[in-house]
């Protein structure tokens, strides 16, 4: 028997098995390298805060057991000013805010707690809760079906969310072009479907990433924070009040002027208040 | 005097107002009357018409607060397709539109027109009001009248009279009644009446029916300053017997509210009344005319004046919450669906109905209703006519919002006014008020399952693995972010090279064969079992090395003299040394195969070989690149 010969039946049964060996180390790589994208979200989060933190949180947490509110938002705080931050350290601070009486911070923080973690269902119950005891009414915007529900689908995704998404699809990608140009016929041939998909959902995951981008540059960046704040018409005592805004209402913030700040609600609504009437909110992480 | 029952139907009002009948006229006789006017008019119209003028009259400058003044807006020389006035809205007075109507004028050749719009303005609150610039719109032009100034005082600033129910005058009573074929006159149903209150104003025609009446024109309403004045209906014809002659009759009447206290006079009312001149027909009248229209004469009727005594509304037992409404009324209130869903609109509403001047009636009293938010969602006036007299509803609607769920029950909405038939005042409330509202939360949703009660409307409570999710504000992970996301780019890299690779060595099968040989090599020595006899050992050890040798020299080694091995391996360039311990190797493997020696030699061979091949690789590598293969 010929060389060429004995290598050919062999090539038949080597075909399939050789097919599951390159599938399984394929999706082992895959797993592997994915695994490896996520490094990097994970590098902060296996970090151990620090004693101090540690314990500020531990005092806020027995304050509020205790209905001291305003000693809880203290501590809350205190952790945030040692450099640390979560959703739920915000959420605690927007319920001690609440608790204490002051409607305007609540806001601000649950708004916090809400861009870090959108699908949090608590966090946005209080958010709503909260909201609904502010006194001002803006007028709600009028928006078809089909807009809500866009407009639902990407409040409940945080940036970084969305640029996970597209990391993960790039890597994905990456495997899947990888496994078309080194993987035999049969291979190939799925790899072109999957190829197709990447490339789609890689399409669909940067319009997302452009409307989250919209969403967030026309989301209002600030909160009233003093029980009621006199918009004036330009940032001086003597100027004219235009309106009159009260604690726990939503709104663009604009240059600032010494001791004022522009703020507007619609193009009609503009004017100057002081900046201690208003908190700005933290702008959205985009990485992971 | 017997009355009969009307004849036929009603007919138009203007009927009686100069309108040209020519169903009572002969034919030619009409035909040429219109021919007449027509060239008349055709003649006028191009005289022109002066610069169009607003001009506004008010029949009182100074009223109180219930009150009622009449406002005149009349437009000369406008052309047809002049938009009517726009009357701003001021707060404190109701303005309600009361009609309007075309006054026509050629007077020496000169021709002239002019519309009269009239509104009925309501004092609701003190204070002095400017009301205008009216403004009217023709042909894209804005003309602006001058405003009118109205002073309003507090209500029930004049002086009580005497408590005196109105005295209503007998229907068609014939004393004082002339005796003629043809005569008019006025009837009023009371001669005293209170501040607002309604009276029924009618003007009388009455026309023995041996009498022809060719034409009716020049017909003037009865003034009535003072007052704020409504039709009712179209014009009634009936027949009556009077001392034992019939007339026919024709009737217009309306409704007036006196708008200020005080004793008030109803004008004369004027009509001239067009018959047969039958002394000119004898007389030798045309023919051709038949005596009609130059053989008639015009017969003036002027009814008398007549006065009413006004009386202001009673200052004792007035109400508090009263704000001068006058007539006989009910209210109802009622919701526009059976249930309310809580944060959810729902409107309230009141009608107020009955008898008396509906447009001026005022919002009732709306409580302080608890659990709810109210916005206030306007006001809708319909008025008829019924029995002679004026009735009509008018609706409050107010929107509310629950902002609690479970039984809502609210208190009455109550109304005070004044009631002219009884003489006193009086408050009416709608019945109770009462509905379901539902919660905010859904049902959980299968048969029978209930809704939950929201009770509460608190915060949740905070979390206590607070320490779990904690990261650094500003975690410095940037450009290791990067970094590791650069690793896809790498593996596409790697992939791009195999595949290159992998379509050289399929052009060139050669040199596939060299780049898996030593591989191919290493596998059959692993597979080779020392434990066998050692023939089968030294056969397999042979196989391995002529393959491998083969795909390295791209020959079929099997087959070759040593001699030829040993030329082909010098040829790639192999050292003699080398050259020497595979001969001596492939030699001991054939001794051993055929002949009996060195089967005790197995393990150390098998340990040579594997040497051997690592050696042979990398000389038959550098011989290869020094070939440029």
């Amino acid at each position: 028997m010929s060389h060429a010969c004995q290598r050919t039946p062999m090539r038949g049964r080597g075909n399939a098995a050789g097919l599951r060996r390159v599938t399984m180390r394929s999706a082992y790589l895959c797993c592997c390298l994915l695994s490896l994208a996520a490094l990097p979200s994970a590098a902060g989060a296996g970090m151990a805060p620090p004693q101090s933190v540690v314990e500020s949180i531990r005092e806020a947490g027995a304050a509020y057991e205790a209905s001291r509110y305003g000693e809880a938002v203290e501590c809350y705080r205190q952790a945030l000013a040692l450099g640390w931050c979560s959703a739920a350290l915000y959420y605690n601070l927007g319920c001690a805010s609440y608790k204490a009486g002051r409607i305007g911070w609540a806001v601000a923080y649950f708004e916090e707690a809400r861009r870090l973690s959108p699908r949090d269902p608590n966090i946005r119950h209080n958010l709503r809760t909260v909201t609904s005891k502010g006194r001002d009414r803006l007028p709600e915007k009028e928006s078809s079906r089909l807009l809500g529900l866009l407009s639902g689908l990407l409040d409940s995704y945080s940036p970084s969310d969305v640029v996970r998404i597209i990391v993960a699809l790039f890597w994905l990608g990456a495997l899947v072009l990888a496994v078309h140009w080194t993987g035999r016929e049969a291979l190939r041939r799925w790899s072109r479907w999957g190829l197709a998909l990447v490339a789609l959902l890689v399409g669909l995951s940067t319009i997302g990433l452009m409307l989250k981008a919209y969403q967030i540059a026309s989301a209002p960046s600030g909160v009233i924070v003093v029980e009621e704040a006199q918009v004036r018409s330009g940032p001086r005592e003597g100027e004219t009040v235009q309106f009159v805004l009260h604690a726990g209402t939503l709104l663009h913030m604009g240059r600032p002027a010494g001791e004022w700040r522009e703020v507007w609600i619609s193009d009609q609504m503009r004017g100057w208040v002081t900046e201690e009437a208003v908190v700005a909110l933290i702008k959205p992480r985009w990485l992971p | 005097m017997k009355r009969h029952q009307p004849q036929a139907t009603s007919k138009p009002q203007q009927g009686l107002g100069g309108k040209f009948r020519l169903e009572q006229m002969r034919a030619p006789a009409a035909l040429l009357m219109f021919l007449f006017l027509v060239s008349a008019a055709g003649i006028a119209a191009p005289a022109g018409a002066g610069e169009p003028r607003i001009r506004t009259e008010i029949n009182r400058s100074q009223v109180s607060v219930g009150e009622v003044v009449v406002l005149e807006v009349s437009l000369e020389n406008f052309s047809r397709r002049a938009k009517a006035p726009q009357v701003p809205k001021t707060e404190g007075l109701e303005i309600y539109d009361a009609g309007h109507s075309t006054n026509i004028s050629w007077v020496n050749g000169k021709f002239s027109s002019s519309i009269i719009y009239t509104y009925k303005i309501a004092a609701r609150k003190e204070g002095t009001y400017s009301l205008g610039p009216i403004t009217v719109e023709d042909k894209g032009r804005l003309y602006r009248g001058e405003p009118v100034t109205l002073r309003i005082t507090a209500a029930g600033g004049q002086a009580p009279a005497s408590r005196q129910g109105g005295t209503r005058q007998s229907d068609h009573s014939t004393s004082g009644a002339p005796a003629t074929a043809l005569f008019a006159r006025i009837e009023l149903d009371k001669t005293q009446a209170y501040l607002d209150e309604q009276i029924v104003l009618r003007f009388l025609l009455y026309q023995r029916t041996d009498i022809r009446l060719y034409e009716i024109t020049g017909f003037e309403p009865p003034t009535t300053e003072g007052f704020w004045r409504e039709d009712l209906g179209p014009q009634r014809d009936y027949r009556v017997e009077i001392d034992g002659n019939y007339y026919d009759v024709r009737e217009i009447a309306w409704a007036l509210f006196p708008t200020k206290a005080g004793e008030l006079e109803i004008g004369p009312g004027r009509i001239v009344c067009h018959v047969p001149d039958r002394s000119r027909r004898r007389g030798g009248g045309s023919v051709f005319f038949g005596g009609s229209i130059f053989g008639r004469r015009q017969i003036p009727l002027t009814t008398e004046a007549r006065r009413i005594q006004v009386k202001p509304l009673p200052q004792h037992d007035r109400p508090e919450g009263f704000t001068g409404t006058v007539g006989e009324y009910e209210i109802d209130a009622r919701f526009d669906a059976p249930e309310a869903k809580q944060g959810e609109p729902l409107a309230l509403i009141v009608s107020v109905r009955g008898s008396g001047h509906v447009q001026t009636i005022a919002e009732p009293e709306w409580p302080q209703w608890e659990g709810l938010r109210v916005y206030d969602s306007g006001e809708a006036v319909s008025v008829e006519k019924k029995d002679g007299r004026v009735v009509g509803e008018k609706t409050f609607t107010q929107v509310l919002i629950p902002t609690r769920s479970g039984p809502l029950s609210l208190d009455p909405v109550c109304l005070t006014f004044f009631n002219p038939r009884q003489e006193r005042y009086a408050a009416i409330c709608s019945g109770p008020l009462q509905i379901d509202v539902h919660p905010l939360i859904m049902s959980p949703g299968g048969s029978g399952a209930e809704g939950i009660v929201a009770l509460g409307d608190d915060i949740l409570y905070i979390r206590t693995d607070l320490l779990e999710g904690l990261k650094p504000s500003r975690p410095d992970q940037l450009s290791w972010f990067w970094l590791v996301h650069l690793l896809p780019l790498g593996i596409v890299a790697g992939a791009a090279w195999f595949r290159r690779h992998r379509l050289v060595l399929e052009r060139n099968p050669s040199l596939a064969r060299r780049a898996g040989a030593a591989k191919r090599m290493r596998a059959r020595l692993a597979r080779i079992n020392t434990g066998e006899s050692a023939s089968r050992v030294a056969g397999d050890l042979s196989e391995a090395f002529e393959v491998y040798l083969s795909d390295w020299l791209d020959l079929e080694v099997r087959g070759l003299r040593r001699a030829d091995l040993r030329n082909a391996l010098a040829d790639a360039w192999i050292s003699a040394e080398l050259l020497q311990q595979t001969l001596s190797l492939l030699d001991w493997a054939d001794e051993v195969r055929f002949g009996a020696g060195g089967a005790g030699e197995i393990r150390q061979r098998m340990e040579i070989s594997a040497a051997l091949v690592r050696e042979l690789e990398s000389a038959l590598r550098g011989s290869a690149l020094g070939a440029g293969l």
